[in-house]
């Protein structure tokens, strides 16, 4: 169960990082291989990561955030059946 | 090598020594949450205090970069959004964070309003409820002006000069609040400092009153929903239930923040006039509006200055509900408070839509 938990918060470190991996891709100007995500200018002039890095960044908030709150779910349904509460 | 368990077990070992845990933890395991056909809306306070977190949060870290002078403000915030690493992420959160807030807030405090949680002995709940939400706004309307964006400027322009038809204190707290006869360096300066340090000050002395006082005395059960089911014992079983909620809350701010990133608009030109159309942010827009709809005079009385002292007189009737609610406080159900509490919620539906398609 303890090794169980442990790797669910390690993906959900991994996936919260995710973010972080996408934004540093954007900034970085040294490699010429790496896809760059392209900014996206608004009515104000102000730049944005594109839609899609928008996406994916969205994606993995939804990942860790919705894995995150089914895992303390399932640990209320475990804690609510041993209280004895329905 | 000690194992996790044993580690754990010997922090806690040294911090029950020096602090009341055990008492803490024991006083959280023996206060239950009751449980009835409206428990649901007990989440939305946890929500509030969430946001409130996350506001102090990224709020510290836009306080890192950010200049608060008329030269430099705008050009700091565009340097946040487009420079610093994750700067429009968290200049995002923070300002969806405070609409989500401010929702959250509002219907944490019309929950307990119909619900009737602010009876006795909760009086000094609801009158610290009240207060919380005046310095939320307080919050919003010093933080709004910061970015010093067209919108900001003439937004603060107008709403500066909402209170000065008030007699005796209007004109000194429009001085107070501005600064200067105009909004300028000075006025940045006063919201600057108010909403970084006065407010966070006082909220957070209030917020402690709150808290403990709620947790002191519990959750209300309302008096016309019977308790059918035992109750849940706060520790750990809805601890863990509000923070499904907090999760949950995080989740949809964050699909906010990142979808709809809150934009900058263009600097500010206090020589240029006033764009068409400039409205406060949603939650000021029932005020906004009522002043709109006013008449330029009432028997001979200025309309804004009759929608200005109702605005006070509400705000100090609803500081004082739980004093006037005798029936409620008595356990019974009053209908007169229940018809006006719903009244209050439509007024603020309808004008918050009226002065959007208006």
């Amino acid at each position: 169960m303890r090794v169980r938990s442990r790797r669910s918060i390690l993906l959900m470190v991994v996936v919260m990082l995710m973010s972080d991996l996408l934004i540093a891709q954007q900034a970085d100007t040294t490699s010429q291989s790496r896809p760059r995500a392209e900014v996206v200018k608004t009515n104000q002039g102000v730049f944005f990561p594109d839609v899609t890095t928008r996406l994916m960044i969205a994606a993995a908030g939804v990942l860790a955030l919705g894995g995150m709150a089914f895992f303390l779910n399932a640990k209320r349904k475990q804690l609510d059946r041993e209280a004895g509460i329905q | 090598m000690l194992t996790l368990q044993q580690s754990q077990r010997r922090i806690y070992a040294w911090l029950d020594e020096r602090l009341p845990v055990r008492a803490v933890i024991e006083f959280m395991s023996r206060k239950t949450v009751p449980r009835h056909k409206h428990s649901f809306w007990y989440f939305f306070g946890g929500l509030t205090l969430f946001f409130f977190c996350v506001q102090i949060i990224t709020g510290i870290l836009l306080a890192l970069y950010y200049k608060p002078t008329p030269e430099l403000a705008h050009e700091s915030v565009r340097k946040i959004i487009t420079e610093v690493p994750h700067g429009w992420l968290i200049r995002s959160i923070h300002s969806w964070s405070a609409n989500l807030m401010v929702a959250s807030l509002f219907i944490h405090m019309f929950s307990v309003f119909l619900m009737r949680a602010y009876r006795k002995p909760r009086e000094l709940l609801w009158v610290s409820g009240v207060l919380l939400m005046f310095l939320v706004f307080g919050f919003c309307f010093t933080g709004y002006l910061l970015p010093w964006d067209t919108t900001a400027y003439f937004a603060t322009l107008i709403g500066t000069e909402v209170p000065r038809t008030l007699p005796i204190i209007g004109d000194w707290g429009v001085s107070l609040l501005k600064g200067e006869e105009e909004v300028g360096a000075e006025t940045l300066s006063r919201m600057f400092m108010i909403h970084v340090t006065i407010l966070p000050l006082i909220a957070l002395l209030v917020i402690c009153f709150h808290l403990l006082l709620s947790q002191l005395l519990g959750s209300s059960v309302p008096s016309g929903a019977a308790e059918r089911k035992p109750a849940t014992p706060f520790f750990p079983n809805f601890a863990l239930r509000d923070s499904i909620a907090w999760t949950i809350g995080a989740l949809v701010l964050f699909i906010l923040a990142v979808m709809k990133p809150w934009e900058l608009g263009p600097v500010a030109d206090p020589y240029a006039s006033a764009p068409a159309g400039i409205k406060p942010e949603w939650y000021f827009l029932p005020l906004y509006q009522s002043l709109r709809m006013a008449p330029a005079t009432l028997l001979g009385v200025s309309g804004e200055l009759i929608v200005n002292l109702l605005a006070v007189v509400l705000s100090a009737a609803w500081f004082l509900v739980p004093f006037f609610a005798a029936k409620a406080n008595a356990q019974r159900g009053s209908r007169l408070f229940t018809v006006f509490g719903i009244c209050l919620i439509l007024y603020l539906c309808v004008t918050i839509i009226l002065a959007y398609t208006t």
